[in-house]
């Protein structure tokens, strides 16, 4: 059992932060749910029983999500406009496409179902093996597997739908669907 | 429900797939400094203490027995409404930071501090050693002590000669979670800004504990200022 180093957070922020936003769907929200996921984390000293660090930080971020959603629900979101977005990515700032790809691709997958949505998000996104996050969200691997088919599946219909529309997907939509 | 995916499908899925593994999205500058200044900070706190041994087991579950007894009496005797059933907030000690005081204020000793801890933070002397680059003094003139979602919270008033008056609070136990605040670096102090019900409040990490301080009136570049001079 090894004792978690506080300086994993940093080594793997920049995985907590896609993970975050693909789960929020907001930048924001993604912000706020890395700051307040980290300091749980940081509280107190933690060990890490036989997973890797990211594991644990996923999970910790993933608990820290489904603790603070109802009440991130209840505050007032600020939609920041495609330029802002944009400019927070310095990588990207010279590739506007690729940003606006990478924009789109994490809105698509915070559109999903939640159970297709942290399959995805633990293992497309963060890049844990089947089996971390088959652990991480205590179901089977091949669990792992067929919502991970399927939420791919979704999010490529999603993105072509997306294509021949000016906006976004309504969520009603999507629950028709399911 | 879905059906098996047609070659041209499965092509697009794959592309997909492709773009969402291959993601190049960075955290944000101010949020990786707050990050690192968060883990900096928890790599400097003091080792754990030891799990105790088993022969200290019943004192021990004795003691915790007793510790329950006791917070659920605060609880009931004490406290008011907003202080109980949650966990302690920063907000909510930011709260306490602005009620009125209800004890004298600590004496000064030597050294630049005030008579009041919690351990291992004592609580300053502004007026011995005034904070900030401007040096304006800040006499301690009252304090309070609360429970706030379980946890001890200590407050110390200082008014300045102006007539403004800042409480700074400090809570025991681990660090509460920054929760939203936003934040400010100075003088190689990280701190965070709340807004409490219409008064600023600063927060920051001093020795382990969970530091805030707030005043009505007083603007934040004077409480960031106040926090920043707080010695380590």
């Amino acid at each position: 059992m090894r004792r978690l180093d506080p300086q994993a957070v940093v080594r793997h922020l920049d995985r907590l932060y896609r993970a975050a936003w693909a789960l929020c769907g907001s930048r924001e929200d993604a912000e706020d749910l890395v700051q307040e996921t980290v300091a749980r984390v940081l509280a107190r000293p933690r060990r890490l029983h036989g997973e890797e660090e990211l594991g644990y930080l996923l999970g910790a971020l993933r608990n820290t999500y489904l603790s603070s959603r109802r009440t991130a629900s209840r505050r007032p979101r600020t939609v920041a406009p495609l330029e802002e977005v944009v400019a927070a990515d310095p990588r990207a700032s010279g590739r506007p496409e690729t940003a606006y790809e990478a924009h789109e691709l994490l809105a698509a997958i915070a559109r999903l179902p939640e159970e297709f949505r942290l399959t995805l998000v633990a293992v497309d996104v963060a890049g844990l093996s089947y089996r971390e996050a088959a652990r991480m969200l205590g179901a089977k691997e091949a669990t792992i597997t067929s919502r991970l088919h399927r939420a791919r599946a979704r999010v490529a219909r999603d993105l072509e739908g997306e294509a021949g529309r000016s906006g976004p997907r309504s969520e009603s939509a999507l629950m028709e669907e399911r | 429900m879905s059906t098996t995916p047609d070659a041209d499908e499965q092509r697009r899925i794959d592309a997909v797939t492709d773009a969402i593994r291959s993601l190049d999205v960075a955290a944000p500058e101010g949020l990786r400094t707050r990050v690192a200044a968060m883990a900096a900070e928890a790599g400097s706190s003091p080792a754990p203490a030891r799990r105790r041994p088993p022969l200290a087991l019943a004192g021990g579950l004795l003691t915790a027995v007793a510790a329950v007894a006791v917070a659920l009496l605060l609880v009931v005797g004490g406290g008011s409404d907003d202080d109980r059933g949650a966990p302690a907030s920063v907000r909510q000690v930011a709260a306490v930071a602005l009620r009125p005081a209800t004890e004298p204020a600590p004496a000064a000793r030597p050294g630049g501090t005030l008579d009041a801890s919690v351990a291992p933070v004592s609580f300053p002397d502004w007026q011995a050693r005034p904070p900030g680059p401007a040096g304006r003094a800040w006499r301690a003139t009252g304090a309070r002590a609360d429970s706030v979602g379980g946890r001890d919270v200590t407050t110390v008033f200082y008014d300045a000669p102006g007539g403004q008056r800042v409480g700074y609070a400090i809570a025991a136990g681990d660090r509460l979670p920054v929760a939203g605040g936003r934040y400010v670096r100075r003088d190689g102090v990280d701190t965070w800004v709340y807004d409490v019900d219409g008064a600023p409040a600063v927060m920051w990490y001093r020795g382990g504990r969970t530091c805030v301080v707030a005043g009505r009136g007083v603007d934040v570049d004077t409480l960031v200022t106040l926090a920043a001079s707080d010695p380590a």
